[in-house]
């Protein structure tokens, strides 16, 4: 019941030791997976070893993002327009489900171009 | 190569032959898909134990019969005692199952048997003017029933759309068990079926889409944007080449061999979409399913030749285009890779998404418990850990990222806003909930019981659309009864003599007998139909009998391996007990009744008062059973009366009309009262004051009650 209060009270003291001290920088790195490592065994408790397949699914789906992120902003948006333009041939074959799944796949393309053209300039050091 | 591309040709050809031929042979296929269609996993099976043979599709607790052209007897009795919980026949001759049934290819008669339930469901297809019945007995004593269906059902797609619908939610229904999942941890199949529900697996999907799109098309794309002044053709023409063929491409022979596969699969796919089949995309996502659950050993003890042929070539194709993509595939990753580790990020970008993650993982963290969605939280951390693992590698010290003035404004803003959250959720949440459907599949037929997943936040929509005409329970609480006004839930020890309207109610069969046995009271009071399976036993004279013998006759008509047995259920001081004994086997008989003689041991016999029952046997063929003891004289009062089960095991009075029925049940769960019949109400005012989980089950006495039924004709 409290373990989440408890995680984010760990949290702040953590935030706060952070900006307040000058720390090594191992130490913050270190102290970080500590409190990472604390929450995953929690969740493995919580709920089993299926933590690993959303682990490992959300891994993978934050890869395919930075990807995105750190390729020519010009594929997105190509990429989107593929998809775009594939999405009325399968609704033409009557496969709504797949053609839903494309035009979804072109919106995320689009997303995707539009962040990385607010925030890759801010981000990266040119 | 002509001698290559005539062998493929002579393949594709002996192949489909194959096909058609093994897909003519099989005469059980319609009624099989249909099964399969709506989630019945079946192994076909011929049994002989009857003396003759017939076809079953088997599942874990479902039998399937489709050929029924045997002569009349018990052999759903029979069946029975192997355990089945449900059995689904297509009649397609005139069969009758004595004292139940009579059916044909175009109709069943009901008998009126005494221990099933009748229920006939009428499926119409108003569209097109078509109709469905469906004859189901429900054995009062067990939750399982027949469901009786003349062959004609299958006659064109609209009537096997309509089953299938039908199908689908009784098997859905069929999986409910009445342990609550909130009482024991989820295995790792059922979290497995939460993720496959969980918008991580969207995500999941439509990054691995475009990555597979993106392999295939990469380098072609990738060519045309840093070549568009002056594409060359031949390049273009080996792009695509190598977009169709991957690592297929290096030379014709390989090229032909991967395309000769792939038409072939394409040819298997059409053969195996069978034209009966109502929904081409529903019966290849049911393939997508098949193809993982594939059984080589199985289908081949089961002589399924055209699946194995399928399914076997379906992996082949699956492999054969991976290992066609592989090298793309570690190229990519390797690009990927070197991407990411040569990327340098800005202080200013690590300074504000250091400080974002951060705050949404406290954010998250406080309401951890009220919706716990470690999902949202996994990405957090994740995206958390890249940042602080790229503050570590450019070398950035946060000590000196942020100014003084900065950090005091972050870290108040973190604290007010984290009190803000703990305040909101803790004190002015309770008020707050949102609202579903208490059925939240988009099924068009559901049936009872069905089992809710929620969370504590969730109260229900209104109920009005939904076709409640039948008491309804949500777990073991009474919220509605059509014939009554109040709903009072009490616990057993609270019991009323004067309340004539009552069931009894409890998860377990023992505790139920317990709860009664302690309030003998409550036994005059219930219904006495002709369904018993249960005897009380009152002995007045229990200080002078020495021994009491019971003798039963058995219709020697009734065959069956089982053991008879007597299971008597007494109070040993305040400690309640039960002792099982065998008679013997009932090995059948061609015209004398079978006669079976027990004696009851000394410290049962002087009992004031005892329960048994009788097991191992269909009670309809015991014909009569009786006490003696040695001098025949004995004043026993025997009290019959039908423990009815269907997901809990009940008892209810002889419901009269009125304005109040009280269910008791034998838990230590607080009483709760419904003055109104406004079911929405009541689920709610539930759910709200906590008395239900977020996972509980909504059912009603009888099996297979359909709450949403889109093809009802009313």
């Amino acid at each position: 019941m409290f373990i989440g209060y408890i995680l984010s009270i760990l949290c702040i003291v953590w935030l706060t030791t952070v900006l307040f001290f000058r720390l090594s920088r191992n130490f913050v790195f270190g102290s970080f997976l500590l409190v990472w490592g604390l929450v995953l065994g929690f969740v493995f408790y919580k709920i089993g070893l299926i933590v690993l397949v959303y682990f490992l699914s959300a891994l993978f789906i934050l890869s395919c993002f930075l990807l995105s992120f750190y390729s020519d902003r010009i594929y997105n948006y190509l990429f989107a327009i593929i998809f775009l333009f594939l999405t009325p041939f399968f609704l033409i074959f009557k496969l709504e489900n797949v053609a839903e799944l494309f035009a979804s796949i072109a919106f995320l393309f689009l997303v995707l171009g539009f962040i990385k053209d607010v925030l890759y300039e801010k981000f990266i050091k040119s | 190569m002509k001698n290559l591309l005539k062998a493929s040709y002579f393949l594709i050809l002996f192949g489909f032959l194959c096909l058609n031929s093994a897909a003519k042979s099989d005469d059980t296929g319609i009624f099989l898909k249909s099964i399969n269609k709506a989630g019945f996993k079946t192994d076909i099976f011929t049994s002989t134990i009857f003396d003759s043979k017939i076809k079953i599709f088997k599942t874990n607790k479902n039998a399937f019969i489709e050929s029924f052209s045997l002569p009349n007897s018990f052999y759903l009795t029979n069946l029975k005692d192997l355990g089945y919980k449900n059995i689904f026949i297509v009649c397609n001759s005139t069969y009758e199952e004595e004292g139940i049934f009579k059916c044909s290819n175009k109709i069943v008669e009901d008998l009126k048997p005494e221990n099933f339930k009748y229920e006939l469901i009428e499926l119409n297809d108003s569209k097109n003017k078509e109709k469905v019945m469906i004859s189901i007995y429900s054995r009062i004593d067990e939750a399982d029933s027949i469901f009786v269906l003349p062959s004609n059902s299958f006659e064109n797609n609209i009537k096997i759309g309509l089953l299938s619908n039908y199908l689908s939610s009784i098997y859905r229904s069929s999986k409910i068990s009445v342990d609550n999942p909130n009482l024991t941890k989820k295995t790792f199949s059922q979290n497995m079926e939460d993720f496959l529900k969980s918008t991580s697996l969207e995500l999941l999907i439509y990054s691995l889409v475009s990555l597979v799109i993106i392999l295939f098309i990469g380098k072609l794309v990738i060519y045309i944007k840093n070549n568009r002044q002056n594409i060359d053709i031949k390049k273009v023409n080996n792009l695509s080449s190598d977009l169709i063929f991957g690592s297929f491409s290096i030379n014709i022979n390989t090229k032909s061999f991967f395309l000769i596969s792939i038409i072939f699969y394409f040819f298997l796919i059409l053969q195996f979409i069978s034209s009966t089949i109502e929904s081409k995309t529903e019966y290849l996502k049911q393939m997508a399913v098949n193809i993982l659950e594939f059984n080589m050993f199985a289908e081949l003890s089961n002589k399924n030749y055209d699946r194995l042929i399928f399914y076997s070539y379906t992996y082949f194709v699956f492999f054969l285009i991976l290992t066609s993509r592989f090298e793309y595939f570690f190229e990519f990753f390797q690009g990927l890779f070197k991407k990411i580790k040569n990327i340098t990020v800005s202080n200013i970008g690590l300074k504000y998404c250091f400080i974002i993650f951060n705050f949404l993982c406290i954010v998250l963290f406080i309401v951890f418990n009220k919706f716990f969605s470690f999902e949202l939280l996994l990405y957090v951390l994740l995206a958390n850990l890249y940042i602080v693992f790229m503050l570590y590698k450019e070398k950035v010290d946060l000590f000196l990222l942020f100014t003084k003035k900065e950090k005091i404004l972050i870290l108040s803003t973190i604290l007010l806003f984290s009190f803000g959250v703990f305040y909101y959720q803790n004190f002015s949440l309770r008020s707050v909930f949102r609202f579903e459907d208490l059925i939240g599949v988009p099924d068009r037929i559901v049936s009872l019981p069905y089992k809710k997943q929620t969370s504590d936040s969730a109260l229900f929509n209104s109920l009005s659309e939904y076709n409640i005409n039948y008491p309804l329970f949500i777990d073991e609480f009474l919220i509605y009864h059509p014939n009554y006004k109040k709903f009072i839930n009490k616990n057993i020890s609270k019991f009323d003599e004067n309340n004539s309207n009552f069931i009894i109610l409890s998860k377990s069969y023992e505790r139920l007998i317990k709860g009664l046995l302690s309030n003998p009271v409550i036994i005059k009071n219930i219904e006495v139909s002709n369904f018993k399976n249960l005897v009380f036993i009152e002995n007045p004279d229990a200080n002078n009998i020495s021994q009491l013998i019971l003798n039963a006759d058995l219709n020697c008509i009734y065959k069956t391996t089982n053991t008879f047995k007597v299971k008597v259920y007494y109070f040993e001081g305040t400690s309640f007990r039960n002792i099982e004994y065998d008679l013997g086997n009932v090995l059948g008989c061609n015209s004398v009744n079978q006669k079976y003689s027990f004696k009851l041991p000394p410290e049962i016999s002087s009992k004031d008062f005892f329960m048994f029952e009788f097991s191992g046997m269909d009670r309809r063929f015991i014909n009569t059973y009786k006490f003696e003891n040695e001098e025949n004289s004995l004043a026993l009062k025997i009290s019959e009366i039908g423990v009815k089960n269907n997901l809990y095991f009940y008892v209810t009075s002889n419901l009269t009309s009125g304005s109040e029925i009280t269910n008791y049940t034998v838990s230590d769960k607080s009483d709760i009262s419904f003055d109104n019949s406004d079911i929405t109400e009541n689920l709610n005012k539930l759910k709200r004051d906590k008395y239900i989980g977020n996972t509980f089950n909504v059912w009603s006495l009888e099996p297979y009650r359909l709450i949403v039924n889109e093809f009802d004709s009313k």
